[in-house]
């Protein structure tokens, strides 16, 4: 008895190290960029030479930082709603009809995940060269809805898989159209996958830099701009406060949508009401 | 027509290659509590998801109340339907639930108030509103489909295995309270089952099912006592089957050369001398007896379970394959407690109780 009992904690020592040893391999290499960002010197190495926040002074300074966040934004925003609008009758029909071939469709789906972004950014700017449609931030928000879809479908699939299909034919047996339907029961049920695939889709079009570098013409995104700044090795600093910030909000964004997610499955376990 | 409040008018529902519904014809009366009764894959759900317009027939006609509506869709017939999962709205209270297919009525608000109430009231959950759907137990769901579906005032109340998902003692109980429900609203109800008890406790007439066919539409007694073919024989209750050929036909009785039962004496009539018959004899029929009295069946008992008020043997009759199957009620305290396996008995049943079916 004694001996388990001595036994025990040691494995679970083990165990912990092995987790301490996967986060920091994780997460170290992240946290040297807020690290430097607040580091007193031009140049990216130990020891610290002391403390400051100039960086983050010139970031917000910074017209041209401001004018790429403005367009990372602008894009971001516009592929999310496009893409997860798009994906939410493609992702009701896939999981609601027997369609002709719904299994190949799907498989076709999830394949252009595996395309290699260098390889599609290619293709589209051969395409609309080809169409002479002139590059801009509007063309660049076609290729990420066509990189946001298969992550919205997924999502939103997800979710509707997941729900009970005869509700939505208890509404409509209960005299509500296909249309009125959508909204007082699909739309509801689905909503925590919608607000989880819009954040899912913006961050992969702002953290996209592949597409966006071949499609955006003139107009910088934020990577391309973090790109374009990497040459200047004084420009370097002000780089790591911006991938500092970047990196706080998407922490944010992060716990918001996994507060999104749990809140939507624990939402309906309120208290006790009435007798 | 009139009698027909429903007419399945010989309604084929394919779905690629498999027939789920084959040429049924349906008349269900007005008023009636009707079942559609089979086994898993019938095609009975098939055919109340024809009534209801979530499948449309590949062939033939439904009507309701003289009125086609075998193309309309759901939400303009004149039917609701009560889930099997009860698809209760998750993201709704109890009063919004039962409300759900009011607000296109426009009803004003105080009208709506009371016809929820009284829906409420009539399901026995007077003051439950207010409570959200996952704070329900599996019988309160049941009741608020139920009253979901019968607030609209439907000419026709569809129900899909709606007692499934119960406990058998919830079961029992809704049994009653659905038929009570049903005889006070004067609602036709169309009820799918696989529980043969179920639907011969519950129903006015029953419509046995298998493989998209409908075998036969009675009401619960003959279909007990005069099943039409086999299949129904067999899936209603328990049944003993013997092969025999008719051997003598006369003025409404036949004689039946049965092996090794010898001959027996039946009242059947369009029975041609020489062709092959099935004889049907319920367990509960054959009376058992330790001596040997005229016209009995010598058998040894191979298997006995004793039930409380009553008792089943399994008899061994030389020349059958199969055990006959005998259930005697325990009338004495001892009942049939003396036998237990291995016992000479004598089996016996009056003529009556056999079904001469055509093989």
């Amino acid at each position: 008895m004694s001996a388990r009992r001595t036994q025990r904690p040691r494995k679970g020592r083990g165990l912990l190290a092995y987790a301490i040893l996967y986060l920091a391999f994780l997460y170290v290499p992240v946290m040297f960029l807020p690290l430097f960002s607040f580091n007193n010197s031009m140049f990216i190495a130990f020891p610290l030479s002391g403390f400051t926040t100039q960086w983050y002074a010139q970031v917000w300074v910074d017209s041209a930082v401001q004018q790429a966040l403005w367009n990372s934004l602008k894009v971001g925003i516009t592929a999310a709603l496009v893409s997860t609008i798009l994906a939410v009758p493609a992702a009701k029909a896939l999981t609601r009809y027997r369609l002709p071939g719904d299994a190949s469709i799907l498989g076709l789906i999830s394949l252009s995940l595996f395309v290699p972004e260098i390889v599609l950014g290619i293709s589209l700017l051969i395409l609309l060269n080809a169409v002479a449609i002139p590059l801009s931030l509007m063309t660049v928000v076609l290729g990420h809805v066509v990189i946001c879809i298969p992550f919205a479908i997924t999502v939103l699939m997800s979710r509707m898989e997941g729900f009970d299909k005869s509700l939505e034919e208890a509404s409509l047996d209960l005299g509500e159209s296909g249309w009125m339907t959508f909204w007082r029961v699909t739309f509801p049920l689905v909503l925590p996958a919608i607000i989880s695939s819009l954040l899912l889709t913006f961050m992969v079009s702002f953290d996209d830099f592949l597409i966006a570098y071949f499609l955006a013409g003139t107009d910088a995104t934020l990577p391309i701009y973090i790109w374009g700044q990497l040459r200047f090795p004084y420009k370097l600093p002000t780089v790591l406060a911006l991938g500092a910030l970047i990196l706080m909000a998407s922490t944010v964004l992060v716990v918001f949508a996994e507060f999104v997610r749990s809140h939507g499955i624990e939402k309906g376990k309120r208290p006790m009401v009435g007798a | 027509m009139s009698e027909a409040y429903i007419h399945i008018d010989r309604v084929t529902k394919r779905f690629g290659a498999v027939t789920a519904v084959d040429a049924a014809d349906l008349k269900i009366r007005r008023g009636e509590f009707f079942s559609l009764l089979g086994p898993s894959g019938c095609g009975k759900t098939t055919l109340l998801r024809m009534i209801a317009g979530f499948d449309f027939p590949t062939d033939g006609e439904i009507f309701i109340d003289n009125n086609a509506v075998t193309a309309i869709p759901p939400n303009r017939r004149p039917s609701n339907m009560v889930f099997q999962s009860y698809a209760i709205f998750p993201h709704l209270n109890v009063f919004d639930n039962i409300a759900y297919g009011l607000r296109k009525l426009r009803l004003p608000r105080a009208e709506l108030t009371a016809r929820v109430e009284e829906a409420l009231a009539m399901i026995k959950l007077s003051g439950f509103g207010m409570r959200r759907a996952d704070e329900l137990s599996g019988g309160q769901r049941q009741r608020v489909a139920l009253a979901r579906a019968l607030v609209r005032r439907p000419k026709v109340l569809l129900l899909d295995e709606p007692l499934g998902a119960l406990d058998k003692r919830l079961r029992e109980a809704m049994q009653i309270e659905l038929r009570q429900l049903q005889k006070n609203v004067g609602i036709t109800f169309v009820f799918v089952t696989h529980d043969q008890e179920e639907a011969l406790s519950m129903s006015d007439r029953i419509a046995v099912m298998s493989n998209g066919k409908v075998l036969q539409v009675a009401e619960p007694r003959t279909l007990y006592e005069q099943p039409n073919c086999r299949e129904v024989a067999d899936f209603i209750g328990t049944m003993n089957f013997f092969e025999g050929t008719v051997s003598g036909v006369q003025n409404g009785r036949i004689a039946i050369d049965a092996g090794p039962l010898g001959t027996l004496q039946a009242t059947a009539d369009s029975f041609a001398s020489g062709a092959s018959v099935l004889i049907a004899v319920r367990p509960e029929k054959i009376s058992l007896s330790l001596a040997k009295i005229d016209s009995s069946v010598a058998g040894k008992i191979s298997a006995s379970a004793y039930l409380g008020e009553r008792s089943h043997f399994n008899v061994i009759v030389e020349g059958l394959q199969e055990p006959v199957s005998v259930a005697t009620q325990n009338v004495g305290r001892m009942g049939s407690a003396g036998l237990s396996g291995g016992e000479t008995v004598y089996l016996s049943w009056p003529a009556e109780a056999m079904v001469i079916l055509p093989i």
